[in-house]
């Protein structure tokens, strides 16, 4: 699983595919497949009961489970009734592109996805460790500790390269142009909260890369191993 | 010839303006606290919408409380 780089991605997909794109259904798209699951795979308390998987892998990325959030053909079918209920190809096809970019992303790791789900193997690099069964700070500490950290890394610089996509003039001219939503949410909110509502995301995958990765290495003392499917201080899941 | 090549970018200047780099170095007072705040209590951390009411808050909510301030 990747911790920043699917806040950072539509930025940097919007700007260099060059394809007309609304930027909501986008990060949508890029959020949808964890938005469900990811609490029910770190587990939650509620009152006196705490709620967690079984299996947290196999309910993350498997069948039996939620893995088929992580398919291409996942956002093919969202895609598709976006399109339909709201009427918008442009939506439907921006959710697809964040939620193939997510997909295509978690096959870094140890688990990969289901891409081509109901065939059900799981397509993946390996380059990092899964650790979500570990639960939350773990996870996010061995992340933030091999190749994984280092992945989303080059989104933030992607992202910084890119820096025109956070500016006022680009979220006027371009963001506001392709989609609607945008002049339909100013006439109830101003317009430069709108705008820091866009950069929400950038701000949030910028600054807990930063965090996550100062409170791994430097708050606490967690070793780096950037090798490949590490770091191997942790049990790595597999498929 | 570099400063037409800067002229004719489609995009824009290539590099930010002052204005940017000020509106830039704001986000970042915002980040440094929101990341020293992260890692004493990393929750804040994991959720999104708290980031964006972060965001909204800081960086759009005070410096427009500000700018009304002054008017006065």
């Amino acid at each position: 699983m990747s911790w920043a780089a699917h806040d950072l991605e539509p930025y940097a997909f919007q700007r260099h595919l060059r394809l007309k794109v609304a930027f909501v259904p986008l990060l949508l798209g890029s959020y949808a497949p964890d938005m469900m699951s990811k609490w029910f795979v770190y587990g939650i308390h509620l009152g006196p009961w705490d709620l967690k998987a079984h299996d947290p892998v196999q309910f993350h990325r498997g069948w039996p489970g939620v893995g088929f959030t992580h398919s291409l053909t996942y956002g093919v079918v969202i895609g598709l009734i976006i399109w339909k209920v709201f009427g918008s190809r442009l939506w439907g096809v921006s959710f697809l592109v964040g939620e193939w970019a997510h997909a295509l992303t978690d096959t870094g790791d140890t688990v990969g996805t289901m891409l081509f789900f109901p065939w059900t193997h799981h397509f993946h690099i390996g380059a990092w460790a899964y650790a979500g069964q570990a639960g939350r700070l773990t996870d996010a500490a061995a992340y933030f500790s091999g190749f994984g950290g280092m992945w989303d890394a080059v989104w933030i610089a992607y992202g910084l390269f890119s820096w025109r996509v956070i500016t006022r003039r680009y979220f006027d001219e371009v963001i506001c142009e392709a989609d609607a939503f945008w002049p339909w949410a100013a006439r109830y909110v101003p317009r430069g909260a709108l705008l820091a509502v866009y950069r929400a995301a950038f701000f949030y995958g910028t600054s807990r890369w930063i965090a996550w990765t100062l409170w791994a290495h430097v708050y606490h003392h967690y070793p780096y191993d950037l090798t490949w499917g590490g770091p191997h201080w942790v049990h790595a899941a597999h498929p | 010839m570099r400063r037409r090549l800067l002229r004719e970018d489609p995009d824009g200047s290539r590099i930010p303006a002052l204005r940017d780099l000020w509106v830039f170095a704001g986000y970042c007072a915002c980040a440094a606290v929101y990341i020293g705040v992260g890692i004493l209590v990393t929750d804040v951390l994991l959720s999104y919408w708290v980031a964006v009411a972060y965001v909204v808050a800081a960086g759009w909510g005070v410096p427009a409380l500000v700018r009304r301030l002054r008017l006065r």
